[in-house]
């Protein structure tokens, strides 16, 4: 019982969703080839935005030296740290407000204040108290990845529908088995959603942390090929910068997706 | 034996849901509770499944205060409430506890086939028609086979489950063997 007049449409979403990254691409495969001709005709020298070539060159000729792998390493290894303590400490402090009223009164209010700050404006403290080597920059990005992670559990635990508690009232589980059985699958999506938010601003912080003076790490490359002009390094760290962001994303996203199976969003059906 | 004597409820906002219920269910009987929207009938199961207090009076089963949920009393309420995680066989067995896993398979499979849904075991909820998802829930209540079981608004899965018989209170008899039955409806 197909209405051909309702197929008909649908069936051209259907085609264009298919190739809709195809269609993305366009623009910046555009731009680019537009660029690397005018540089090649010599309309512009490209020493201030090399062509997409020199970018090229300069990525391969930093991942044949090993230079690219040990700097995304050590930026990884921080984004990784931080986001780790950052996680641990906002799930606590998310958990804690959501379940508990009174943990909410406690804690939420000197919290929100905390969160009003620019975090960028604990470096200089974070500095004098860390030392200017890995602590600091650990803590820096631990601070940007714990304020979505506590915000988002602590609102989903509150969000939990009252409705499903009763049914786990009614089988009368004990405290630990209603948040197991629960209140955790309930918040897991949220969660897992503060969880990338929390990832993307790790990804932000690292490169402030790393601009606070560092010897190695893609933040470092930036700030090098800043000071010894050398804008094709600036861009082959941006693009490294894209791509692990992109990749930890997709990993998260990954490792939750069989634990989000039974949703029932918008997204699924778009 | 379940008796409520005299028993209220004012919910926080002022609302006087109920005021004098009292009533009597014998083992094997089964009550139905009619009346209009708003009335006070899901208050008045709330009350018994022991998710609120009356104030005053007191729910008893079987000679002894009901100050809380019960595992002889079972309920159904008026939405499906299944949880949207969980598997209809999932949800179906949520409250089978500690018992060992064949076991609980074996009592779902068999609380699945009374419902008529057996082949529905593995979908999600949000698979279910609305009349499926009811059954699924009232599988899940009679699967701990509760003395007393609670139903609110049951009539739409119940009719799913007889379409050839008519609609009505004896259709909540329905898949219970021991148990009371309160039954309730609103108005057509
Ligand atoms: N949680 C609540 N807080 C305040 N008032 C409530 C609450 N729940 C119900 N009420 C009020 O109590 C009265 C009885 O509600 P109840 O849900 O028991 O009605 P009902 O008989 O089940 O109606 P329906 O047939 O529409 O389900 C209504 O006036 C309703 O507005
Ligand atoms: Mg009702």
């Amino acid at each position: 019982m197909v209405d051909t007049s309702l197929a008909a449409p649908r069936s051209v979403v259907r085609r264009l969703g298919g190739t809709g990254w195809a269609l993305g691409l366009i623009l910046p495969l555009g731009l680019g080839i537009l660029w690397e001709a005018a540089v090649a005709v010599g309309l512009n020298s490209g020493r201030l935005l090399p062509p997409p070539s020199a970018v090229a060159g300069t990525l391969w000729s930093l991942w044949q030296g090993g230079v690219l792998a040990d700097h995304a390493l050590a930026t990884l290894g921080r984004v990784g740290a931080g986001f780790g303590l950052g996680v641990a400490a906002g799930t606590l402090a998310g958990a804690l407000t959501g379940y508990s009223r009174l943990a909410s009164r406690l804690l939420d209010p000197s919290l929100q204040a905390l969160r009003a700050i620019p975090s960028i404006a604990w470096v200089p403290l974070f500095i004098l108290w860390f030392g200017i080597f890995e602590t600091s920059k650990i803590v820096l990005i631990a601070v940007g990845v714990f304020f979505p992670v506590y915000l988002g559990l602590m609102a989903a635990i509150r969000s939990v529908d009252r409705r499903i508690v009763e049914v786990g009232r009614i089988y009368r589980l004990s405290g630990p088995a209603m948040v197991g059985r629960i209140l955790l699958p309930a918040v897991l999506p949220a969660y897992v959603t503060a969880l990338r938010s929390g990832l993307g601003l790790g990804w932000m912080f690292v490169v402030a942390a790393e601009f606070m003076g560092a010897s190695e790490g893609l933040g470092y490359l930036l700030i090098d090929g800043q000071q010894l002009g050398k804008p094709g390094q600036i861009v082959a760290a941006i693009i490294a910068f894209a791509l692990l962001g992109k990749a930890t994303d997709s990993l998260l996203g990954w490792i939750s997706a069989p634990f989000l199976r039974w949703e029932d969003g918008f997204a699924r059906h778009h | 034996m379940l008796a409520l004597n005299d028993i209220g409820k004012t919910y926080p906002n002022g609302v006087q849901a109920l005021e004098g219920i009292g009533l009597r269910v014998e083992a094997g009987e089964i009550l139905a509770i009619l009346g209009g929207s708003g009335c006070g009938k899901s208050t008045l199961l709330r009350l018994i499944a022991g998710l609120d207090r009356p104030a005053p009076g007191r729910v008893v089963l079987d000679g002894a205060e009901v100050s809380g949920p019960h595992e002889k009393i079972g309920v159904v309420f008026q939405e499906p409430r299944l949880f949207p995680w969980l598997t209809v066989a999932g949800n179906v067995g949520f409250g089978l506890g500690r018992r060992p896993a064949h076991e609980r398979r074996a009592l779902v499979e068999e609380a699945l086939r009374r419902v008529g849904l057996v082949d529905k075991a593995g979908v999600w909820p949000r698979e279910l028609s609305g009349g499926q998802a009811q059954r699924v829930a009232i599988a899940r209540a009679l699967v701990t086979r509760p003395e007393v079981l609670l139903l609110d608004e049951p009539f739409s899965a119940l009719d799913a489950l007889h379409p050839d018989r008519p609609s009505g209170p004896s259709a909540a008899c329905v898949g219970t063997d021991r148990a009371a039955t309160d039954a309730d409806r609103g108005d057509p």
